[in-house]
């Protein structure tokens, strides 16, 4: 299976530490503070082994034109990574775990061991405090229908990791 | 000093800053505009391509000496002319930082060809040399880069202003099915148009939702509730599919999948 190559543009080369946090510029003016939503800047398990894939070119990548609904269209067609780097940082974040968990589930549900639901409520955590941040932005509002549907897929996903696993044959 | 008749004199060029000016009591020794293309030549085995991105960054470089004593009045002579466009230049460029140029705009004067031009400091900047074959004197090199003439506008304080919401809630009328804009204000025989219906919520709609993004995700089109809580193969095949479509793992127009 090969993917589009924006969005392997769009989730390589996530700077990462190795702890898995995701370094960030402190430079950067004050940081968006959403009343709800705590942001984590860190890749979870998953998504480091993905990123390892990614690094070792295991993944291939197609020519494609992606939808202008998708999450990967609308990041490379606005403004976002030269205004708000710290925000384009973090969605970047969201867009490996969600590869990384469709990708696992793909093809090769035998790491899904290492998902935890915590990991997925971190997403889904992070996706909500960008929601919000692009809710105080007009030119970034289309992005919210997308948060939203991520977000409500990622929980019908939350709980079910371990169906997934068994209905792949994998203990 | 500048080229003169006995009456008048001619002063080449002067750079301005606000309302501050600085004049040359030499003219410059050298004066050089540049004009570069953005254009890429690639020799193909048949012929030449041409590819081409209009006009690159234009420069303009002037060099000369500040001279010894050119008019007798002591503020003209070439060690105090030296030191007032050192400071005029050094003032400028202290103006900016963090990633900003100085906000107040640097012009560069050329009278004689009648250009005005507003312009920058080049990374090359200015260069100030002292030579044992003419103790007495100081030579400049400057070079600025014209960031547009002297008449037009700063393209920061033009606006673009958009007028309307660009990504409305609710569809407009123009995307009903059936009525695809063209033609979307014909009236029927009783004279409504189709944009006069208004949306009934009892009416289930199903096209209200993502209205004019295409539709995203439909959590269930069978009509039966899937509780996500619960372990169930419809529920993450439900999730795979809508965070698949979302971040653009999935193509759309194959139905899913590659």
């Amino acid at each position: 299976m090969k993917y589009a190559t924006d969005l392997i543009r769009l989730i390589s080369n996530v700077p990462v530490l190795i702890d898995g946090t995701v370094p960030l510029n402190q430079v950067e003016d004050d940081p968006f503070v959403s009343i709800l939503y705590t942001p984590t800047y860190s890749l979870s398990t998953v998504a480091r082994l993905t990123q390892n894939l990614l690094n070792n070119g295991k993944i291939e990548v197609a020519q494609e034109t992606l939808d202008e609904t998708t999450l990967v269209y609308k990041a490379f067609n606005s403004n976002l990574a030269s205004a708000f780097p710290s925000m384009y940082t973090l969605l970047r974040v969201v867009a490996l775990e969600s590869f990384s968990l469709l990708y696992m589930i793909d093809n090769d549900p035998v790491q899904l061991q290492y998902v935890s639901k915590k990991d997925i409520l971190r997403t889904r955590e992070n996706l909500n405090y960008l929601a919000d941040f692009f809710g105080t932005q007009s030119d970034y509002h289309h992005f919210i229908q997308t948060m939203r549907d991520m977000n409500i897929s990622l929980g019908y996903l939350q709980n079910q990791i371990e169906v997934i696993m068994s209905e792949r044959g994998v203990n | 000093m500048g080229i003169a008749d006995g009456k008048g004199v001619l002063r080449k060029i002067a750079f301005q800053l606000g309302d501050t000016f600085f004049r040359f009591a030499v003219n410059p020794d050298n004066m050089v505009y540049a004009n570069p293309h953005r254009t890429t030549a690639v020799k193909t085995k048949s012929r030449i391509i041409i590819e081409d991105f209009q006009e690159d960054i234009p420069t303009v470089t002037i060099s000369g000496t500040t001279g010894f004593n050119p008019t007798g009045v002591a503020s003209d002579r070439g060690i105090a002319k030296i030191r007032e466009m050192k400071n005029f230049l050094a003032k400028y460029a202290s103006m900016g930082g963090n990633g900003n140029k100085s906000s107040a705009d640097f012009y560069f004067h050329d009278f004689t060809n009648m250009e005005h031009y507003v312009v920058h400091l080049s990374p090359e900047g200015v260069n100030y040399t002292q030579d044992a074959n003419s103790p007495l004197t100081y030579r400049y090199d400057i070079k600025f880069i014209i960031l547009r003439k002297a008449g037009e506008m700063d393209p920061d304080d033009m606006a673009s202003p958009e007028i309307g919401n660009r990504f409305p809630t609710l569809p407009n009328g123009s995307a009903v099915v059936g009525n695809n804009g063209v033609g979307s204000g014909v009236q029927d025989g009783s004279g409504n148009t189709s944009d006069d219906t208004p949306y009934d919520p009892s009416s289930g709609n199903d096209s209200i939702y993502n209205k004019d993004q295409g539709s995203n995700y439909v959590p269930n089109t069978s009509g039966t509730a899937v509780n996500p809580q619960v372990p169930s193969s419809n529920a993450h095949s439900l999730g795979q599919t809508g965070l698949g479509y979302a971040l653009g793992y999935y193509l759309r127009n194959n139905g899913g999948g590659r």
